[in-house]
């Protein structure tokens, strides 16, 4: 196992009270591996991986519980000099809006070459070569003139490919995308998340998918992990998930996403009610208050991750029985 | 540009309201000596039509850079004084600048990098105080403290290079104040920014984080301010001098001010809106320089 | 935005204000200043230019009246002081006295009418100008905005405060003058204000409404357009009124001000500046004054600017 994360838990202090934001979860990803993690805001999907990456602001952040495993260490046990030596060079991660994430005082060359600069010992012109080929492999027109440019010289899906590029320079073991194409139009999405596949397949570079986006996740993910109020509320592969769904959530999710048979004029079956108030969860089920199968016990226990067949586990009491052809994804 | 235009304003105005002026040079009632009369009738050619006399004064000002004769020391012309008094006025001036950026910079700094902290709440609860105080209040309780109290600096004159501490100092602090203020804002900005967080995320030293992605954005605002910083500074200039004593413009505009030497006076005006002028220029360079998406004629 | 809607904004508003503490300190501080201002002359015993002669230069306080007088050259009448806890107060004039044997507190008293006064009125003028400039200019949008503006920053980058200086020189020092001369030079920011404001509120839908119902021009922006501006004017003023009061504090110094025997707090100062060495308090209790005050309207600014606009919390 490449990375293992053993119940992890972190909280928020804020004005309303203690937020919950992931509650005790677990999970782990084995070596070129893509899973794919879904999960409206409030999930708790992306504070899991800043934890990772120990990028969580602490003060109002506190982790209460658990351990990260990586190459045999505990990650939330290690100093910040030892973190940042991993960051960007072990573990690289993109974030989901390419317009704010890159530094527009500083030019594209300054942002790419001082990874290089800061992780190995390469020469300024064995660093530029390595920027310039992955650029072009990266499938970025004319990389010279990118290289040299600022940020706002560039598009959308340009300045997306150079966060890409930024974090495979040094080859990372793992690479955690967060919701990467939800601030880029459809067709660059499609782009983008080829891109991800290739640098899967040719270096089997394992990769964390964060999105709230089913679709996206059928074309690239191995596997999934369904979470809901800082919970896991199920995971498994891509069958199993989307063929042997268990968990009303999950297929609730499904239900949701319009399809191209639909016929003119059926309703869209949204889940009703809202996300829950992450201070108000408890020893309960989380999805509790919005489920359609609902009983008293949800109420009052919260359920055990249960495993339903090999890597396919679920928090629910009542999981859905016959598995339903829910249909495709759309993509 | 911008720039020439307002020169032309600023020497526009001041033509007319030369001759505006009741009881000058120009005005049916003509009070001076003799000799001063002569001077000014000769470069003046008061005799021609008014648009003759407004030429021959653009021209003269710009291609001679000739500010015309003082009128009330009838033997000295304008630039003669100008120049003597310049050359405090610029001492006076730089030195501010750099104490309050020197004072400003670091407090900000500061400030921002211990965010809510007592190093944070310290500098900007003086900041807060300095920017309510007038200059010469403030100018009043330093030569009480450290020129009268404390004897270590002299109150008036520059003949010493200490004289420049104490007017220096009270300018400076003033606006170091603002600059304090602004450099912590636009830095703390800065540091919420999302690629900061990309920075961190890719192991970079928090050294590196502040000096090479944070400062430049963070400068911005107070970039921004130096303009009409350096205005103030200069118009302040004139408070300063008043009450240490220094022989610089700011002494002369006053001074001409009351004595009706409307020459000097204007010649004063023009000196220092020029300086104001090319520092604000420099001023917009400085931000091109640090914000890439600025672009220039 | 309905009348309901706004109503509650300012209540919202209100209660963010009273929760700051400094703003409220500060609101109450100016209203006592404003209240001693008038109260105050009416119940002392001094008006603003009786002078008496038998006691010039007379210290607030000291700590030895005999070492006094003898270091200054100044002959303190004892009765006048009362000792309490080592030191000496005056208990005839309670900020002592100046070069003519004028009660202080009095003549600062008189000067918090002149400063506060210009300083309001100034500042209603310069708010006015700006207003009006700004919602035109805003409003007609075109050419006719483009000129208007670039007027505004043509005259943004001239260095005001000399010509005020040479406008006082020239046609001497009258009140009204003053602070014509003083409004006159703020306008500017006012009005770029107001037209930023006015032009994102022109194309909002009430007032697509009000047009379509038939609404006048002017009528648009008397009734609707400008109290919707009305909180970043209101947070203008507030920072306004301090900056014009240093402004007259600033010219009444250099002599270019108010004159003798009216005061205003900057013109106290520059009477006693000569004596600062020798008799400190003269310079220091006008000072103090005016610092206090503009440190307290520069609270209340920054206060109604945070209860206002809360988003701009923090930034300068």
């Amino acid at each position: 196992m490449l990375l293992e994360v053993k119940d992890l838990s972190v909280e928020f202090a804020t004005d309303e009270g203690i937020v919950r934001a992931v509650d005790h979860v677990s999970f782990s990803l084995a070596e070129g591996e893509v899973l794919g993690i879904v999960g409206e805001s409030g999930s708790g999907k992306s504070v899991t991986n800043l934890a990772l990456m120990g990028l969580l602001p602490r003060p109002p952040a506190r982790i209460t519980s658990g351990e990260i495993f990586f190459n045999r260490r505990d990650l939330l046990k290690l100093s910040e000099k030892r973190l940042r030596a991993l960051r960007g060079k072990d573990i690289s991660m993109i974030f989901q809006d390419p317009f704010t994430s890159l530094n527009p005082y500083l030019k594209i060359s300054t942002q790419l070459m001082e990874v290089l600069q800061t992780h190995s010992s390469m020469t300024p012109t064995q660093a530029k070569k390595r920027c310039l080929d992955i650029l072009d492999s990266l499938g970025v027109p004319e990389p010279e003139i990118r290289f040299d440019s600022y940020p706002h010289q560039l598009s959308g899906g340009l300045k997306q490919r150079v966060m890409i590029a930024m974090s495979l320079l040094l080859e990372p073991k793992i690479l955690i995308a967060d919701e990467p194409t939800t601030a880029l139009d459809v067709t660059i999405q499609a782009q983008i998340l080829d891109l991800l596949k290739g640098v899967n397949q040719k270096h089997g570079t394992a990769i964390i998918l964060i999105t709230h986006d089913l679709g996206v996740v059928a074309g690239l993910c191995d596997r999934v992990q369904v979470m809901y109020g800082g919970r896991i509320a199920e995971r498994g592969s891509i069958d199993d998930i989307f063929y042997r769904t268990k968990h009303p959530y999950t297929r609730g999710l499904m239900e949701s996403i319009p399809s191209v048979d639909i016929e003119p004029g059926a309703r869209l079956k949204p889940i009703p009610g809202s996300p829950p108030d992450l201070t108000e969860l408890g020893a309960f089920c989380a999805f509790s208050d919005r489920c359609s199968k609902v009983q008293d016990k949800c109420r009052t226990s919260r359920p055990a991750l249960t495993e339903a067949g090999a890597g396919h586990a679920f928090e629910c009491y009542f999981p859905i029985g016959d598995s339903l052809e829910i249909g495709k994804a759309a993509s | 540009m911008a720039a020439l235009v307002t020169l032309f304003v600023i020497i526009t105005i001041s033509f007319f309201m030369m001759r505006l002026a009741p009881g000058g040079p120009f005005s049916k009632d003509r009070a001076y000596p003799a000799e001063v009369m002569k001077n000014i009738e000769a470069k003046y050619h008061l005799d021609k039509p008014v648009v003759v006399q407004y030429g021959i004064y653009l021209k003269r000002i710009l291609f001679e850079f000739d500010l015309g004769p003082s009128t009330r020391y009838g033997d000295r012309s304008v630039n003669e004084l100008v120049k003597s008094g310049f050359a405090f006025s610029l001492k006076v001036g730089l030195g501010a600048l750099f104490f309050s950026l020197l004072m400003g910079l670091v407090a900000g700094l500061l400030a921002a990098l211990n965010h809510n902290k007592i190093l944070d709440v310290i500098p900007m609860s003086f900041s807060m105080v300095g920017i309510s105080v007038p200059d010469f209040v403030l100018a009043y309780i330093l030569i009480l403290i450290f020129g009268v109290t404390l004897s270590w600096l002299p109150v008036a004159g520059v003949d010493q290079i200490q004289g420049y501490i104490l007017p220096c100092l009270t300018l400076g602090l003033i606006y170091a104040s603002s600059i304090s203020r602004l450099t912590r804002g636009g830095l703390l900005e800065i540091l919420g920014q999302d690629f900061i967080r990309t920075a961190k995320a890719k192991g970079l030293s928090s050294r590196r984080i502040l000096w090479v992605h944070s400062l430049k954005g963070g400068l911005l605002p107070v970039v921004s301010y130096l303009g009409p910083a350096v205005a103030g500074m200069f118009t302040g200039s004139l408070v300063v001098e008043n009450i240490f004593q220094i022989p610089g413009l700011g002494r002369f505009l006053i001074d001409s001010a009351i004595n009706r030497d409307y020459t000097l006076s204007m010649g004063c005006v023009i000196v220092f809106a020029v300086l104001i002028l090319i520092l604000n220029l420099v001023v917009d360079l400085v931000y091109g320089l640090l914000d890439p998406r600025v672009s220039y004629e | 935005m309905t009348e309901k809607a706004q109503r509650s904004l300012w209540q919202d508003a209100l209660k963010r204000l009273k929760k700051n503490k400094a703003a409220v300190f500060s609101i109450f501080f100016v209203m006592g200043i404003v209240l001693a201002a008038i109260i105050g002359p009416m119940v002392l015993p001094y008006t603003y230019d009786s002078q008496d002669f038998d006691r010039i230069n007379n210290p607030p306080f000291t700590s030895s009246i005999q070492k006094f007088s003898d270091e200054k050259f100044v002959d303190l009448i004892p009765e006048d002081y009362a000792l309490f806890a080592g030191v000496y107060w005056n208990t005839k004039h309670y900020l002592g006295t100046d070069d003519l044997g004028r009660d202080l507190l009095v003549r600062i008293l008189y000067g918090a009418r002149v400063s506060l006064a210009v300083g309001f009125l100034a500042a209603i003028v310069s708010l006015l100008i700006g207003v009006v400039y700004g919602s035109v200019a805003g409003y007609v949008g075109g050419r006719v905005d483009n000129i208007m503006m670039r007027i505004v920053d043509t005259l943004y980058s001239l260095p005001f405060m000399f010509f005020v200086i040479l406008l006082m020189a020239i046609a001497g020092r009258s009140f009204y003058l003053l602070f014509i001369a003083i409004g006159a030079v703020s306008w500017l920011t006012t009005a770029r204000i107001v037209r930023g404001q006015v032009i994102s509120l022109k194309n909002s839908e009430f007032i697509e409404a009000a047009h379509a119902s038939g609404t006048g021009h002017g009528e648009i922006i008397w009734r609707h357009l400008i109290p919707n501006t009305l909180g970043p004017i209101i947070v203008y003023f507030s920072l306004l009124v301090p900056r014009v009061m240093l402004e007259e504090a600033f010219l009444s110094f250099l002599g270019l001000g108010i004159q003798a025997p009216m005061s205003s707090w900057g013109s106290l100062v520059a009477d006693s500046r000569n004596f600062v060495t020798l008799y400190p308090w003269m310079v220091i209790f006008p000072g103090l004054a005016l610092t206090l005050t503009l440190f307290s309207l520069n609270f209340i600014g920054d206060g109604l600017r945070d209860a206002l606009d809360p988003k701009l919390k923090g930034k300068q």
